[in-house]
C-alpha cells in the first residue's frame, strides 16, 4: 500500500505530539525547521533554528558527535505570518505552528560525510523531535530573501538553501548554460523535514515552459530540461497549494548533466568491480528522453559500507549521486522473462528485476529445507523507483504461505520466513501502484537464510519527571531462530537519573521496561542517551546499539534512513499553573480591527506565586490570519486577568476565529538554573468577528512625489457611534524604506473625520519608483485595548530633477 | 391541486402526475422546445390567493440558537436541562420567555412562537441547506462550499424567481456574507441573491457596487452597455448559456443597480439617525436588520441575514448571556416595533429560526450540542397571528409532543403567505421534475 506523507501527517504528527504530554500537562516544545538546512563540510554555518513553544532556556543538541551546533542566544518571539492570507474554505485549514527563532552555528568539520545530521532541543518541558541539518560537499548558496527579482546563480553545479516564506511565495533563480545539455533540479524539502511539496518550473528566456515537475506524493520533486549553450533558464519552486511559512525549507540542486533513474543491477558485492546498465534522462544521448548506458562500477569492499552514491560520467555532464546498494550478495540481474514457471534462484542471492510484462507479477523459486529461517526481502522505493510492492510465498502446491505488503515504515515488503517442509518455494513479487510499465520501474528481491541475530528497539525521546520515574522500553527483535537473553546497557544518563543495575532482555521476553527514576533533587537537564544490548550467539559476543525511529525526514527510502542509536531524555519539572479562558471554547463577538479582551483565569500549583506570563501558543486552531496576542504579565498573587486578542480588521465575518494560550513561569532547578515551564492554557478563546469600530481610507489613490520633499495624504476617519476616543495616525513603512519615508505622529480628535497625514521623503536614489506606504490608525477606548485600522497608499517617488512641477 | 397535510419530512410524491408528465414533456417535444425552455415552464395550478406579504426577513441563527433559553423555557426541568437561565414573563399573558430577551418579551403580543419545530438533520451545513432549500442535502456535513446548494434552489431564489423584481433593488439579498444553502441551484445566476459583501455595522459601509467608477459619466456607462449589448446581439438566434449567461446576468444587475437611485438610496444605512441605528444595536445582526428593513422598504422580497456564532458545544450560557442573546434580542424587537410603527409589518413576513435547536441536556463542558429533534421559530407580520405559542415540547423539551412542524411545512407557509404557488415545478436541466416546496403544509392556527 502506498501511503504518502501528507501534510495532513504533520498536523497529526504535531497534535500527537502535543496531546501525547503528561497528565500534568505541561507544554512539550517541538521542533521546526533550521534555515538554511545545509551546508558544506569543512565550514561554519550560521543559522536560524525554528521551534514551538520553545523558553529561552532551550538547550540544544546535534546527534552526529561530529558536529557540534550551539545557539547564541534565547529565542525571540514568535513569529506571525505575514500576509497574504488564505480566506474562504482554505481559512479553515489548520494554522501552521507559530515559531520562535534563534540565532546558531553548525561547526562542520572537513572529514564529515555528506548526508543528514540530526538535532534536537529539549527544556524543562521536555525534548523535541529530531530536524534534519544536510552536510554536503559542492558550492553552497542560501537564497537571498530579501531580493525583489530572481536570483543569479553563476556557478554551477550549485545547491541552493531556500524557503518559500509565505503563502504564494515563489523563489526564482537564474542560470545561464554553459554548455548545451541536460541540466537536473533536484528539489530535497520532504527529505529535511519540510511541509513543503514543490513545484519546479523551468523556463526560458522567451517564457517557455522547459520543464516541470510536481511533487503530488510527498517524495520531492525533480526535473531535467535540455539547455543550450549560452541560454538564460528562470527555475521557480513554489508550494503545490501555494502554502508556505518560515519552516517552508528546501534545497535545490541544479547540476549540469542527465539524471538516473534506475540501476540494474540495483547494488553490487562488496569489493566487486561489475557492468552495472543505467536507465535516465538524457545518459546516453544528452537529450532529455529515456535511455540507458552500462559503466563498470568498483563496489567498496568495507563491510560498515551498506550504500554508496555514484555519479555517472557522461559526455554531457556528471549525473547527480545515484544510490547503489552494497552487500554480500550475488546480484543478478532478471533476464527474460520465463514463459512457464519461476525464474530459479540460487540463495544467498539478489535480483534486480522489472514487471514489465502484461501481467505485472514476477515468480522466483528457490529450494529450502525445513526448518530453515529465511530473510526475503523485495525493494523498490529503497532503490529509487516508483513501484510500490508486494511479496508473496508459496508453497509446493501454490498455496501462499506468508505474504508482506508494507514493512514499518516503509512501502517496500520483506518477511521472516521459516520452512515448513524440505521442498521448492516460490516469492511472488507484484506492485499495486499501476506504475510498472516505467522503464526505471524496478525492484530488487533478495533471499538469503536469515542468521541468528538481533536488533533492538527503543523510543527516541523520553521524559522523566523530577521526583518521578518513566520507563525506557526496549523492544527486541530476534532472528534466525537465536531465543537466547540480551543484556543491556545505557550509556550517557544525567546525574540524578537512575537505572537498575541488572538489566536483561530473558529469552521468553521480547522487550523490557527499563525504570528511569530521577532523584527528587535531580537537575532538569538534557542528555543523549543510548542503550548497548550483548548476547552469546553461536559461542561468540554479539554487542547491538538499540535504534530508535528519528524524525526530520519525511520522505525515506528506507526506514534505516530514520533511524538514530540515540535517544533524548529530559528531565522535566513540574509544571506551577494551569489555566482557561473563563469563555473557554465559546463563541463571543469581537470587532474587526479591534482588541477583545478575554479574561483568563489561572490556578498557581504546587506554591507557586511568582508572575505568570501568558502568551500565543505556537499551535493554533484555523489559519491564524493575522491574529496576535502580546506577552501578558500576571502579577504575583492574581489568578484571574485579561488577555488580549488584536483581531485585524480584515478577518472574515462568516468564519469563527480563535486563540490559543500558554501560561509560563520561572522556577529555578536543583542546581539554581532558572527553568521556564510551560503549561497550555486549556480550550481556546473563540470569537466570531463583526464590522470594525474604526476605518481608514485616503481620498487619491495614486501621488507622484519628487525626492526629497514632503507631502500630504488626505486620510478619512469612519468610526463606529461607540468609538469616542482619539485616533493617532502613524506612518508605517517596509523595512527597505526605513528612514528614507519619515512622519510625525498625528493625533486627530475625536469628531474629525478627515486630516491631512504629512510625510517626508528623504533625497535618496533609492527611493525613487512605485512604493506603498501604510498609514495606520489606532484608538485605544481601554489601555491595552487597541483599535487600529490602516490604509495604504501607493506612491511614485520621482528623482527630484524629473518630478513634474 | 389539494394540498396534502402530510408529514412533510417525506417528500411530495404526488406534485405532477404522470399524466402531466407526459403533458410537459410532449409539449416540449411536439414544439421542439429545449430543455433551458422546458425550465421555463410554470403553473401546474395556481391558488389565486392573495398575497398576504410582500416581503420577507430570515434572521438566520447560523450554528443553532438555544432556544431552550429563549423561547421554550423550562423551568421544572433540573439544573442540567434547565440552564441558569430564569424565565420573565411577556406582554402576553401566560407565555414567558427566557430573563436575556426582555425587549422581544415586551412586544411578543405582536409574534408568534412556534415550538414544535422538528426534523432529523443534525448537522451544519447540512441542515443549512435542508432549511434553506427543504431538500436534504446529497453532501456529508461539513461542507465548506458557499452556496452549497447546488442543485436545489433557496428560499429567496424562489422568492426572486416567482415574485421577481418589485423596484431596482434586487429582489434577493443576503446579509453581509453569502449564505451557505442561499444559492440559486439549478435556476441559474440569474436568481442568486446579491451578497454586498461587507457588514454594516462598519462606519464606512456602502455597497460599492452602487458607486460609478471614479471618470465614468452615466452616459458614459450606457454607451458602454449598449455596446455590449451589441456584441451580445451579433450572434443571434442563439441564446446565451452556462457561463455566458451568467456573465450576462451579472452585467444586467450591475448596470441596474449602478443606475439606480433607489437602490443607492435603500442601501444608505447612513442615512438613519442615530437614534434609529442604536435602537436596533450597534452589531452586525442589529444593522444588518435595520439594512434589511431598508432594502424591504426598497423593493427587495426577500432578505436572508445570516448571523454565526450560536454553535456552542462549551460553555454556552457566558456567550449567550453577554453576546448572543442581547444582539438578538435588540435587532429582533427593534425590527418588528420598527416595520410595526411604519405600517410594513403586515405586509412584512419576519423569521427567526437556525439550521437546529440544542441538547436541552448540559454537555460535560457547559454548552449545549446540536439538537433538530425541537427549536422554536419566531414569526411576525406577513399575516401572520401574533401573540400566539404554537406547538409545544416534552418536560426537557427534547421532542414535540403536538404535531411536529417540519421544514417543509414552514417553507409552504412562507411561501403562501408571500403569494407564491406552492404546487409548481420546475425540471431542472436534466429533465428532472422539482417541486417549489418538497410537500408540507400550512402551519396550523400560525396564519
Amino acid at each position: 500500500m502506498h501511503v504518502p506523507f501528507t501534510r495532513s501527517f504533520w498536523f497529526a504528527f504535531v497534535v500527537l505530539a502535543w496531546t501525547a504530554a503528561p497528565s500534568w500537562a505541561q507544554r512539550v516544545p517541538e521542533l521546526g525547521y533550521v534555515f538554511p538546512p545545509g551546508g558544506k563540510a569543512g565550514t561554519t554555518i550560521e543559522v536560524r533554528l525554528g521551534g514551538y513553544d520553545w523558553t529561552p532556556d532551550m538547550d540544544y543538541f546535534s546527534l552526529d558527535s561530529r558536529v557540534q551546533l550551539a545557539a547564541d542566544g534565547p529565542p525571540g518571539p514568535i513569529l506571525i505570518p505575514p500576509p497574504p492570507y488564505w480566506f474562504g474554505p482554505k481559512g479553515r485549514l489548520p494554522a501552521m505552528p507559530l515559531p520562535r527563532e534563534v540565532s546558531a552555528r553548525f561547526v562542520i568539520p572537513s572529514d564529515t560525510p555528506p548526508g543528514p545530521v540530526r538535532w534536537q532541543a529539549a527544556n524543562a518541558n521536555g525534548g523535541t523531535a529530531t530536524g534534519v541539518f544536510v552536510v554536503g560537499t559542492g558550492l553552497e548558496i542560501v537564497e537571498d530573501e530579501q531580493r525583489s527579482g530572481p536570483q543569479e546563480i553563476t556557478n554551477l553545479p550549485a545547491t541552493i538553501s531556500g524557503r518559500i516564506i509565505k503563502i504564494e511565495d515563489i523563489d526564482r533563480y537564474r542560470i545561464v548554460a554553459a554548455r548545451s545539455g541536460p541540466i537536473t533540479c533536484e528539489l530535497a524539502a520532504r527529505r529535511i523535514g519540510s511541509s513543503l511539496h514543490g513545484v519546479i518550473e523551468v523556463r526560458d528566456a522567451s517564457g517557455k515552459l522547459a520543464a516541470e515537475a510536481l511533487d503530488t506524493e510527498g517524495l520531492d520533486a525533480a526535473a531535467t530540461f535540455f539547455a543550450a549553450a549560452g541560454a538564460g533558464y528562470e527555475i521557480a519552486v513554489r508550494d503545490l497549494d501555494h502554502a508556505g511559512d518560515r519552516s517552508f525549507v528546501y534545497q535545490l540542486s541544479v547540476t549540469p548533466g542527465p539524471r538516473v533513474l534506475a540501476a540494474l543491477p540495483a547494488g553490487g558485492r562488496r569489493g566487486e568491480t561489475r557492468e552495472v546498465e543505467f536507465v535516465g534522462l538524457g545518459v546516453a544521448s544528452g537529450a532529455v528522453q529515456l535511455e540507458s548506458v552500462k559503466r563498470q562500477v568498483t563496489f567498496p569492499s568495507d563491510p560498515a559500507v551498506s550504500s554508496m552514491d555514484y555519479a555517472l560520467e557522461t559526455p554531457f555532464g556528471a549525473t547527480p549521486a545515484f544510490s547503489l546498494l552494497v552487500g554480500d550478495l550475488t546480484e543478478i540481474v532478471e533476464s527474460a522473462p520465463a514463459t512457464t514457471g519461476p525464474t530459479k534462484l540460487a540463495p544467498p542471492q539478489a535480483v534486480t528485476g522489472r514487471l514489465d510484462g502484461p501481467s505485472p507479477v514476477d515468480r522466483y523459486s528457490w529450494d529450502a529445507k525445513q526448518g530453515e529461517h529465511w530473510t526475503i526481502a523485495v525493494d523498490a522505493r529503497r532503490i529509487g523507483s516508483p513501484l510500490d510492492v508486494a511479496l508473496s510465498i508459496r508453497g509446493a502446491e501454490g498455496k501462499e504461505l506468508v505474504a508482506n505488503d508494507d514493512l514499518a515504515g516503509t512501502t517496500d515488503a520483506g518477511l521472516d520466513f521459516v520452512a515448513p517442509a524440505d521442498g521448492t518455494y516460490e516469492a511472488v513479487v507484484s506492485d499495486v501502484s499501476g506504475r510498472n510499465q516505467a522503464p526505471s520501474a524496478v525492484y530488487r528481491l533478495a533471499i538469503r537464510r536469515a542468521a541468528a541475530d538481533f536488533v533492538l528497539e527503543v523510543p527516541q525521546r523520553i521524559n522523566v519527571l523530577v521526583g518521578g520515574t518513566s520507563n525506557l522500553t526496549v523492544k527486541a527483535v530476534r532472528r534466525g531462530g537465536w531465543t537466547g537473553p540480551i543484556k543491556l546497557s545505557l550509556a550517557g544518563l544525567p546525574a540524578g537519573i537512575q537505572a537498575p543495575a541488572e538489566l536483561v532482555i530473558l529469552p521468553d521476553k521480547s522487550e523490557l521496561a527499563i525504570v528511569l527514576a530521577a532523584a527528587p533533587d535531580a537537575v532538569a537537564s538534557a542528555a543523549l542517551i543510548s542503550v548497548q544490548g550483548e548476547a552469546q550467539i553461536d559461542g561468540q559476543a554479539v554487542t547491538r546499539w538499540a535504534i530508535a525511529a528519528a524524525g526530520g525526514n519525511l520522505a525515506p527510502r528506507s526506514p534505516e534512513e530514520n533511524h538514530v542509536a540515540k535517544t533524548l531524555l529530559a528531565c522535566t519539572m513540574k509544571p506551577r499553573c494551569a489555566g482557561r479562558p473563563v469563555d473557554q471554547d465559546t463563541v463571543r463577538k469581537a470587532h474587526r480591527g479591534a482588541t477583545f479582551p478575554a479574561e483568563v483565569l489561572v490556578d498557581r500549583l504546587e506554591g507557586f506565586e511568582g508572575p505568570i506570563v501568558l502568551g500565543m501558543a505556537a499551535v493554533q486552531s484555523y489559519q491564524v490570519q493575522g491574529i496576535t496576542g502580546p506577552e501578558v504579565v500576571v502579577p504575583r498573587g492574581i489568578t484571574r486577568t485579561v488577555y488580549p486578542c488584536f483581531m485585524p480588521e480584515w478577518l472574515e465575518t462568516i468564519r469563527t476565529s480563535r486563540m490559543g494560550v500558554i501560561a509560563t513561569v520561572q522556577v529555578p532547578d536543583a542546581r539554581g538554573r532558572v527553568r521556564h515551564l510551560v503549561a497550555p492554557i486549556k480550550g481556546f478563546i473563540t470569537m466570531t468577528i463583526e464590522g470594525a469600530l474604526l476605518k481608514l481610507s485616503h481620498a487619491e489613490s495614486e501621488l507622484h512625489v519628487a525626492t526629497g520633499s514632503s507631502f500630504a495624504v488626505r486620510v478619512k476617519l469612519a468610526r463606529a457611534a461607540k468609538l469616542h476616543e482619539p485616533v493617532r495616525l502613524e506612518l508605517r513603512v517596509p523595512e527597505e524604506l526605513a528612514g528614507l519615508l519619515t512622519a510625525e505622529p498625528v493625533e486627530i480628535p475625536a469628531g474629525q473625520t478627515e486630516a491631512d497625514f504629512r510625510v517626508t521623503a528623504a533625497a535618496d536614489p533609492r527611493l525613487p519608483g512605485w512604493r506603498k506606504l501604510t498609514i495606520r490608525g489606532t484608538a485605544l477606548p481601554a489601555p491595552d485595548l487597541p483599535v487600529v485600522s490602516e490604509t495604504t497608499v501607493e506612491i511614485e517617488f520621482q528623482a527630484a530633477a524629473t518630478a513634474p512641477r | 391541486m389539494r394540498h396534502e397535510m402530510h408529514r412533510s419530512d417525506q417528500p411530495c410524491r404526488e406534485r405532477i402526475t404522470r399524466r402531466r408528465m407526459l403533458h410537459v414533456g410532449g409539449s416540449g417535444l411536439l414544439a421542439g422546445l429545449s430543455l433551458p425552455r422546458l425550465m421555463e415552464l410554470e403553473a401546474l395550478a395556481s391558488t389565486g390567493e392573495q398575497a398576504k406579504a410582500q416581503a420577507c426577513i430570515f434572521l438566520f441563527l447560523e450554528g443553532g440558537p438555544s432556544t431552550i433559553d429563549m423561547w421554550d423555557m423550562k423551568p421544572e426541568a433540573p439544573i442540567e436541562i434547565r440552564g441558569p437561565f430564569r424565565p420573565i414573563a411577556s406582554s402576553v399573558p401566560g407565555t414567558f420567555v427566557g430573563e436575556h430577551c426582555p425587549l422581544s418579551a415586551r412586544i411578543a403580543h405582536k409574534f408568534t412562537i412556534l415550538r414544535s419545530h422538528s426534523h432529523t438533520d443534525n448537522g451544519h451545513s447540512t441542515g443549512y441547506h435542508y432549511l434553506m432549500t427543504g431538500y436534504k442535502p446529497d453532501f456529508a456535513d461539513g461542507e465548506t462550499r458557499v452556496p452549497n446548494n447546488v442543485l436545489y434552489p433557496s428560499i429567496g431564489s424562489i422568492v426572486s424567481r416567482e415574485l421577481g423584481r418589485r423596484t431596482s433593488v434586487p429582489p434577493y439579498i443576503n446579509l453581509p456574507h453569502p449564505m451557505r444553502g442561499g444559492g440559486p441551484g439549478f435556476y441559474g445566476s440569474r436568481f442568486a441573491p446579491f451578497v454586498i459583501e461587507s457588514d454594516p455595522v462598519q462606519p464606512d459601509f456602502e455597497v460599492k457596487d452602487l458607486r460609478l467608477v471614479e471618470g465614468v459619466s452615466r452616459e458614459r456607462l450606457d454607451r458602454r452597455r449598449r455596446m455590449l449589448d451589441a456584441f451580445e446581439q451579433r450572434d443571434t438566434g442563439r441564446p446565451a448559456s452556462g457561463r455566458a449567461e451568467a456573465m450576462a446576468t451579472y452585467y444586467e444587475k450591475a448596470h441596474t443597480l449602478i443606475t439606480s437611485p433607489e437602490a443607492r438610496k435603500a442601501f444608505d444605512i447612513q442615512a438613519e439617525s442615530e437614534s434609529t441605528r442604536a435602537r436596533y444595536g450597534h452589531t452586525s445582526l442589529g444593522q444588518c436588520a435595520l439594512l434589511a428593513r431598508r432594502l424591504v422598504q426598497g423593493g427587495c422580497r426577500f432578505v436572508g441575514i445570516d448571523h454565526s456564532g450560536w454553535d456552542s458545544h462549551f460553555t454556552i450560557f457566558p456567550s449567550l448571556e453577554k453576546d448572543m442573546l442581547p444582539h438578538a434580542d435588540r435587532a429582533f424587537s427593534a425590527l418588528v416595533e420598527d416595520l410595526d410603527e411604519r405600517g410594513m409589518l403586515d405586509s412584512t413576513l419576519v423569521v427567526m429560526m437556525g439550521e437546529m435547536g440544542r441538547t436541552p441536556r448540559v454537555n460535560a463542558a457547559a454548552g449545549r450540542d446540536h439538537w433538530s429533534m425541537a427549536q422554536s421559530v419566531i414569526f411576525a407580520g406577513g399575516g401572520v397571528k401574533p401573540g400566539q405559542v404554537l406547538g409545544a415540547t416534552d418536560k426537557q423539551a427534547a421532542y414535540p409532543v403536538t404535531d411536529p412542524v417540519s421544514i417543509q411545512d414552514i417553507l409552504r407557509t412562507l411561501f403562501q403567505q408571500l403569494g407564491i404557488d406552492t404546487t409548481k415545478t420546475y425540471l431542472t436541466p436534466l429533465g428532472r421534475p422539482v417541486p417549489i416546496v418538497n410537500g408540507g403544509r400550512i402551519i396550523p392556527g400560525l396564519v
